[in-house]
């Protein structure tokens, strides 16, 4: 049997990643098991699923190991990796932002330090804006850096902004609108053409209904 | 800190035995089929001068190639791609030769890649260019040397994916737009990114036509009669049909060879339009998720040295199609017998004679180098077919193992 294989990105995306497959009638029962499996089989739909970290994703698609996967924009922009980039899932939509301290400002910053988890989204951002900056790289809780002094600004996504008030940061500038993405691997897009076509319009047809809903 | 000295850098290794074998047999069986079919060997140095390479060239890869330092201060680099060096070759040396001029290489190239994303930074192509021809006979030629080529060496249910880039090209020469919304719009073609292409064809004023025709392109692939079938419904003017027209002769030569059902299309393929001007082409297979050759028409590359010639060609990445060959199970078959003889040193020379005798029918013929009695581990894990032991009396006692 032929299988399609799909990497889905573990963490915020998840849930809805699931509700999306199961509305297009994926049986979805062995993946919300709370086990640690990190491979799972459906058979009736020829799925193979495979859980991964949000930046594995591109890397699995990129060399054919899963032939499709679904992550954030923001993972996609900072990798730039050779795929297809073939739906907008409209799915865990949030903001990529620059924040900092409530009542500092970038004015007139001669040399800005930015934190964040997006170094070359960073980099390209503030070279657009002919902005010297200095990048420094962070594995999470981003905001802590411009409380704690080791930044003056962070780069970072914005669902709720929740976070970014409890500490006490504000959002400067918007960068950009993140939404998850159906990615495809460029060889068994052409290879798979007639199973992973029919599955993209049924998740097409299924992303439509949901934004017509909203 | 690990000492250097035991350490690889990232994205180049070692080929032991086996790996050796096995490349040296796909390289043998490809530089013979492209001899076969009259190209001829060229072979260019490791280093070229920075400067070789166009402006254009140099400002999407010049990050990415290895560059080294000349001791009068000019900038080199290692060979970043085949055709470039191949195209100065002959532009400079063998502008006399008679043309078509065809000819093939097996070379290493090397690519800064990303670091850590598992590409290889030095790897081998084999390929071919033909020189000298306008008309899309030369196309079907190295379309057809391509198939061949890896059906030689044994490789099975591969798919040749033909583009034009013509059709694309002719769209934005007559839309003519700023070089930035361009870019914009041939990424999103090049990544079948439909909803950023739409939008941005959609913020553009251009003509209905062009608009319908640019959103339509990135779907247009898969089986050759239904997509050229859906192409001719487009609003297509007068060149465009003839570059369709082109794609569709070409491929009608290669059904009429027998080849029909190793080709598709894809009129997506808009990647390197700097360099190529027409017929485009990429090669994969369903096991390996990466593309095992590409090549096509580059017409104008040749004027960048000063001499006009039509040209096509393409390359094979051997690591990948040796991938490609092993995911799908090829193996080496051992054609020759391994003989182990064991011989006294008085008898040297009768363990010498016998050696030359055997290696001449083709044999691998070892005379043993340990002493009597301590072979049986070597010849279990060299795999030796027989070992011969020759005594003091001359007499021979053969053991297949």
């Amino acid at each position: 049997m032929e299988w399609i294989k799909i990497g889905l990105a573990k963490g915020r995306l998840l849930e809805e990643e699931i509700k999306l497959l199961r509305n297009i009638g994926v049986d979805c029962s062995v993946l919300t098991s709370k086990s640690r499996q990190l491979v799972f089989e459906i058979p009736e739909n020829n799925l193979q699923v495979v859980m991964l970290k949000a930046p594995d994703v591109p890397t699995y698609v990129e060399h054919g190991i899963v032939d499709m996967g679904i992550v954030g924009k923001d993972v996609l922009l900072e990798q730039e990796k050779q795929l297809y980039e073939v739906v907008d899932l409209r799915l865990g939509k949030c903001r990529l932002s620059v924040a900092g301290k409530d009542g500092d400002t970038m004015e007139g910053k001669k040399h800005l330090r930015v934190a964040t988890k997006y170094p070359n989204i960073a980099k390209r951002y503030f070279a657009e804006k002919v902005q010297s900056v200095e990048i420094i790289k962070q594995e999470g809780s981003v905001e802590l850096a411009p409380i704690l002094g080791l930044s003056d600004v962070i780069l970072d996504i914005v669902e709720t902004g929740n976070t970014l008030r409890a500490n006490g940061l504000i959002v400067m500038e918007d960068v950009m609108e993140i939404s998850a993405r159906l990615v495809l691997n460029k060889v068994s897009y052409k290879t798979k053409k007639d199973m992973v076509r029919k599955l993209i319009e049924r998740i097409n047809t299924e992303v439509d209904k949901q934004s017509f809903n909203v | 800190m690990v000492s250097k000295k035991v350490l690889l850098p990232e994205g180049v290794q070692d080929l032991l035995i086996d790996d050796c074998i096995y490349r040296r047999k796909i390289e043998n069986q490809l530089s013979s089929y492209f001899m076969k079919s009259g190209y001829m060997e060229v072979s260019s140095p490791t280093l070229e001068y920075y400067d070789l390479f166009s402006y254009e060239y140099l400002s999407k890869y010049g990050d990415k190639m290895f560059k080294l330092i000349d001791t009068n201060g000019s900038l080199m680099v290692l060979r970043p791609d085949c055709t470039i060096p191949i195209a100065r070759m002959v532009a400079t040396k063998m502008k006399d030769f008679i043309y078509p001029l065809k000819l093939c290489y097996i070379q290493n190239v090397f690519r800064m890649d990303q670091e850590q994303s598992g590409r290889k930074r030095e790897y081998r192509q084999a390929g071919v260019e033909l020189f000298g021809v306008e008309s899309l006979n030369a196309d079907v030629e190295v379309i057809i040397t391509a198939i061949e080529s890896l059906l030689e060496l044994g490789l099975k249910d591969f798919q040749i994916e033909i583009g034009q880039i013509k059709i694309i090209k002719h769209l934005l020469r007559n839309i003519n737009l700023p070089e930035e919304k361009e870019e914009k719009i041939l990424l999103a073609m090049a990544n079948k990114n439909l909803i950023l292409l739409e939008r941005e064809v959609d913020a553009l004023e251009i003509d209905e036509a062009t608009a319908i025709i640019l959103k339509k392109l990135p779907t247009l692939f898969g089986d050759v009669d239904k997509v050229l079938e859906e192409v001719e419904l487009l609003p297509l003017n007068k060149d465009m049909k003839a570059a369709v027209v082109e794609l569709k002769s070409v491929c009608n030569i290669i059904k009429e060879c027998g080849y029909g059902s190793f080709i598709t299309v894809d009129f997506g393929m808009v990647a390197h339009l700097g360099y190529y001007t027409g017929i485009t082409f990429k090669g994969y297979t369903k096991e390996l998720g990466a593309v095992v050759l590409s090549g096509g028409r580059y017409n104008k590359l040749m004027e960048t040295y000063g001499m006009e010639c039509p040209a096509t060609g393409f390359a094979i990445i051997v690591n990948k199609v040796t991938k490609a060959l092993k995911l799908q199970g090829c193996q080496v078959k051992k054609a020759e017998k391994h003989y182990l003889i064991v011989a006294p040193q008085s008898k040297y020379k009768e363990a010498f004679q016998l050696s030359a005798e055997l290696r001449k029918s083709g044999n691998i013929v070892e005379i043993s180098l340990l002493d009597k009695g301590e072979e049986g581990d070597y010849c279990s894990r060299r795999n030796v077919d027989e070992v011969i032991y020759i005594d003091h009396e001359d007499k021979k006692l053969v053991e297949a193992l």
